[in-house]
């Protein structure tokens, strides 16, 4: 079942992985320098802390760690992808952003297991560029918490 | 010098009716149209002093008809003849211009008063 | 009309039939209470006749119809003292319900659909108005009404023009009388200005209208004015008045001078309707401009320091303060637009509780106190369902029938009291009963039964939270609702709603006696007076609202302050004992000082002290919420002790501290804050 459409991607970088999300739901990309992030105690290990995002309170997610990957440690080239989903923005922090790709994409449902390292549960699609492939991520599901549900469903 | 009047219905009884009525006290039938096209048509031929309008009429209805004899003759003195429950016509006509309105079934007094009072303003 | 228009005129016509509503539901239950009052006929009558009219107008021909019908009743009740009956007042109630049903209709733009009980309804207001003598149901009281400003306003134009009251009776014309209206009011429309009719939108009536008057400001003169009208109408069938003969009361009873004040509330101030809209925008704004101003006074003490000879740099360090002052004053006049007082919501209970009473059978009398307290609104739009729900539990499960309370000595008719006030930082709101009351040895058992609790902690836990147990999930399930679980019914979902608005539900309750449920509410304003202090390397706010007294701890005076009873820390405080929270462990960031601050907050009965290394100082803060992603089922999930966030002056992200919350947490779990470490 492919459809055939073009969309434009923000590509990064994940433990080595390339990631991408749909331009539209990108707001913008800080550098992790530029702002302090005020650390929240006792929230999950994903979570990074919440920055002013111009008057706004906005959370911060280490995506790595959302995505249970091996740890990079944070650098020059590390970034900050403000996202936007459902009206609330949230800041997703990566090890280095690659720039937008206009791709055609084709909807797999089931990604073959060696695709990726994460969970296909957060995989929206798979997109081929150039003899590589890059994973097109479901914003909705990464931000979701109810997580721990969905993975179960989800026949390993 | 007796009024002209314009009948126009497209009920050849109702026409009839209207005409014994009105030759009775005096008033000169000039011409019965069956529609509203030919209502417009006698009009712009001789101008009548008042013109009564069914309102339910094959061709063009009699609002559309008293619109355009409006249009021909700002002055003209149309009265509208409905039957009940058309009042949203009978509005509608008045917004345009019609100087009154009579409902079917008339009795005798009240046409000939309404035309009066039409053709004395 | 163009849709932008009809949404306007829709909003307009909602508003005015809501107040309208109110007005009439007030007159039907004095009318049930204190019987036949002229005073309340009339106003009753003169609503549900704005109320066709505007309907009328507006094309809303369910609610044109039903108001016609109440119309007449209530003319008919006018003209022929003594018909009052039980019948007529409830058919009154039930018009009233199935208004505000067709308000709803109208709001959501449904479409109006066929309704059987509507028209059996308007013809058992037929029925009624047609009893007896038909005749008399005409004309009395077909009258325009004139306010006293309205009368001087015409006065004036009287000075230099012609005002008429034209009356018309159509004695002569049978048939769509509604459309020779329309023909005499298109036709005098040309001759001048017609300031009012009767009925109101004369020009949108239809059907039989055989008496109307119009109100008409012309230059002409009265025989023109006859002329003109008798190119439709015969002279018998209109009056023309001058405005003296109104005054004279000449005028056949067709116009009528009205006190404004008399259908209107409360008009001791003058006032108008603003839309929530503006005014969150309002507070946005404001909020925005305190976090400024703060930015601004952050910046002068920079300036300060190095500008002794800069004029402007003096010029800026004089103004800073006055926008200060200025600022904190816009936010206080802002935040009183959006009080609003509890009696706005106290008062749409009268009707309830009889309902309810009616349906349980219960014989129930209702009182409130504190009316004037004033709550934000949006708070008090969340907290109406709520109490909506502890009354209708404390009238079906807790007030006992009238013979149960006479064999227990009581008054047969019981009471439920609404009561509201401040007690320092918190609005209170109570549902009181004097009913059967609940046993909290019952509950015991109850929750024993149900697996709520384990026999140790039932033994363990004081009456109080024995009673606050009847507001778990599991406690009230369906089968048998007896009086006992009934209280509980749905209570969850009270205690959630109302710890959505971060408040709190406190259970009080004697046997035999009566229940007190009280609705503890956070005065939380979007800007407050904060304590900042530091912990980690980090700034957190704490709302100077729940800070009793700051003390510092050094080694000097540690061992006298802080003690440890059964290996807890505590603070021995002004002859009380209460806990101590050491902010870094409870945080889990690691081993805190030995030196730092105590702030000792919380509420009576609930204190706590928290250790914090130290103290930056007292601020106003914008408080930011997290609740996007902050809370139970959401991205960060539950955080104890955090109750939102507040941008510092130097632009950083500062989370504000929630007292109750750190204490609360440390009662339910502490592992994270029992010390490690003996003795100390």
């Amino acid at each position: 079942m492919a459809k055939n459409q073009q969309i434009q991607l923000v590509t990064f970088q994940l433990s080595g992985e390339k990631y991408g999300i749909d331009i539209l739901k990108v707001h913008e990309i800080k550098r992790l320098k530029e702002i302090g992030i005020t650390h929240v105690p006792r929230a999950p290990e994903f979570v990074e802390g919440v920055i002013n995002l111009r008057g706004a309170v906005i959370p911060i997610i280490d995506l790595g760690k959302r995505f249970v990957l091996e740890n990079k440690k944070a650098d020059k080239e590390t970034r900050i992808i403000v996202v936007k989903q459902e009206d609330k923005y949230i800041g997703l922090t990566v090890d280095r952003v690659n720039g937008v790709l206009t791709v055609e994409e084709e909807v797999i449902d089931e990604p073959p297991r060696e695709i990726s390292q994460i969970n296909s549960f957060f995989i929206s699609g798979i997109a081929r560029y150039n003899e590589r492939l890059v994973i097109v991520l479901d914003i909705g599901n990464i931000l979701s918490p109810r997580e721990d549900e969905a993975l179960s469903k989800i026949a390993r | 010098m007796s009024a002209k009047v314009l009948v126009v219905d497209d009920a050849s009884f109702m026409r009839l009716n209207l005409k014994n009525i009105l030759e009775s006290e005096g008033f000169e039938i000039m011409g019965e149209g069956t529609n509203g096209q030919e209502a417009v048509q006698l009009y712009q031929a001789e101008k009548p002093d008042v013109v009564t309008m069914d309102i339910t009429m094959p061709e063009m209805d009699g609002l559309a008809a008293m619109e355009k004899i409006m249009e021909i003759d700002p002055q003209a003195k149309v009265i509208m003849v409905s039957a009940m429950g058309q009042e949203t016509y009978i509005k509608k006509a008045i917004m345009s211009g019609a100087k009154n309105f009579i409902v079917k079934p008339f009795k005798k007094e009240k046409i000939i008063e309404t035309l009066n009072k039409v053709l004395a303003s | 009309m163009e849709n932008i228009d009809f949404e306007k005129f829709k909003k307009l016509f909602l508003q005015e039939a809501d107040e309208q509503l109110e007005i009439m539901e007030k007159a039907v239950m004095q009318l049930e209470e204190n019987g036949e009052e002229r005073e309340i006929i009339d106003e009753f009558f003169r609503m549900a006749h704005s109320l066709k009219g505007s309907a009328g107008s507006m094309g809303y021909t369910a609610i044109a119809n039903l108001t016609h019908e109440m119309e007449n009743v209530l003319d008919k009740l006018r003209n022929s003292p003594g018909i009052l009956s039980d019948d007529i007042i409830d058919l009154l109630f039930i018009s009233l319900d199935t208004l505000k049903h067709l308000r709803e209709i109208v709001e959501k733009d449904l479409p109006e659909t066929e309704n059987p009980e509507i028209d059996h309804l308007l013809q058992r207001f037929r029925e009624i108005t047609s009893r007896g003598d038909e005749k008399k149901a005409a004309a009395v009281d077909k009258k325009i009404y004139l306010t006293s400003q309205e009368l001087k306003n015409l006065k004036k134009k009287n000075e230099e023009k012609n005002v008429f009251l034209i009356s018309f009776e159509l004695i002569h014309q049978q048939e769509m009388q509604s459309m020779v209206a329309f023909l005499v009011f298109n036709n005098l429309k040309e001759e001048g200005q017609i300031i009012k009719t009767y009925p109101p939108h004369l020009d949108e009536v239809e059907g039989d209208l055989p008496f109307f008057s119009m109100l008409i400001c012309t230059e002409k003169q009265k025989e023109e004015i006859s002329r003109v009208i008798e190119e439709s109408l015969d002279r018998e069938e209109f009056k023309i008045h001058s405005l003296e003969d109104i005054e004279n009361g000449k005028a056949g009873g067709y116009c009528q001078e009205v006190k404004e004040s008399f259908s209107r509330r409360d008009e001791s101030r003058d006032s108008i309707r603003v839309d929530i809209d503006k005014v969150d925008q309002l507070m946005k704004l404001v909020g925005e401009l305190v976090i400024d101003k703060e930015r601004l006074l952050e910046i002068s003490k920079g300036i300060k320091a190095n500008s002794r000879d800069n004029p402007e740099a003096q010029a800026l360090l004089q103004t800073i303060p006055h926008v200060d002052f200025i600022a904190t004053e816009l936010h206080e006049a802002v935040m009183d637009i959006r009080m609003y007082p509890v009696g706005s919501i106290f008062k749409r209970f009268p009707r309830l509780i009889r309902d309810i009473s009616r349906q349980t059978g219960k014989d129930v009398k209702l009182e409130f106190s504190g009316e004037d307290t004033e709550l934000d609104r949006t708070i008090l739009q969340e907290v109406f369902d709520p109490l909506v729900h502890l009354v209708r539990n404390a009238i079906d499960h807790g007030i006992e029938t009238p013979a149960q309370r006479e064999a227990k000595g009581k008054t047969s008719r019981g009471l439920v009291a609404l009561n509201a006030w401040q007690e320092e930082n918190n609005i209170i709101i109570e549902v009181r009963d004097d009913g059967a009351g609940i046993d909290s040895e019952k509950i015991k058992s109850r929750a024993l039964e149900k697996g709520l609790i384990t026999e140790k902690k039932g033994e363990e836990m004081d009456r109080e939270s024995l009673l606050e147990l009847i507001m778990e999930p599991g406690f009230s399930t369906s089968e048998t609702v007896n009086d006992l679980s009934g209280r509980g019914v749905g209570m969850d979902v009270v205690r959630t709603n109302i710890e959505n608005l971060d408040g709190e539900v406190e259970i009080t309750s004697q046997p035999g006696v009566g229940t007190s449920i009280k609705i503890v509410l956070p005065l939380t304003l979007a800007i407050v007076q904060a304590l900042m202090v530091r912990e980690k390397g980090n700034d957190y706010a704490i709302p100077l609202s729940a800070i009793f007294e700051t003390i510092a701890v050094n080694n000097n005076n540690r061992g006298e302050v802080i003690k440890t009873v059964k290996s807890r820390e505590v603070v021995i405080w002004r002859e009380q004992v209460i806990p101590l929270i050491r902010l870094s462990e409870f945080f889990q960031l690691g081993n805190s000082h030995e030196e730092g601050f105590l702030i000792i907050g919380g509420v009576k009965g609930r204190m706590v002290a928290i250790m914090v290394e130290g103290v930056i100082g007292e601020q106003e803060i914008v408080v930011k919420s997290l609740g996007d992603f902050m809370g139970k089922d959401k991205l960060f999930g539950e955080i104890p002790g955090i109750s939102g966030a507040t941008i510092k002056g130097n632009g950083k992200v500062a989370l504000i501290l929630d007292i109750q919350g750190i204490l609360k947490s440390f009662k339910k779990g502490g592992e994270s804050v029992e010390r490690q470490s003996t003795g100390c």
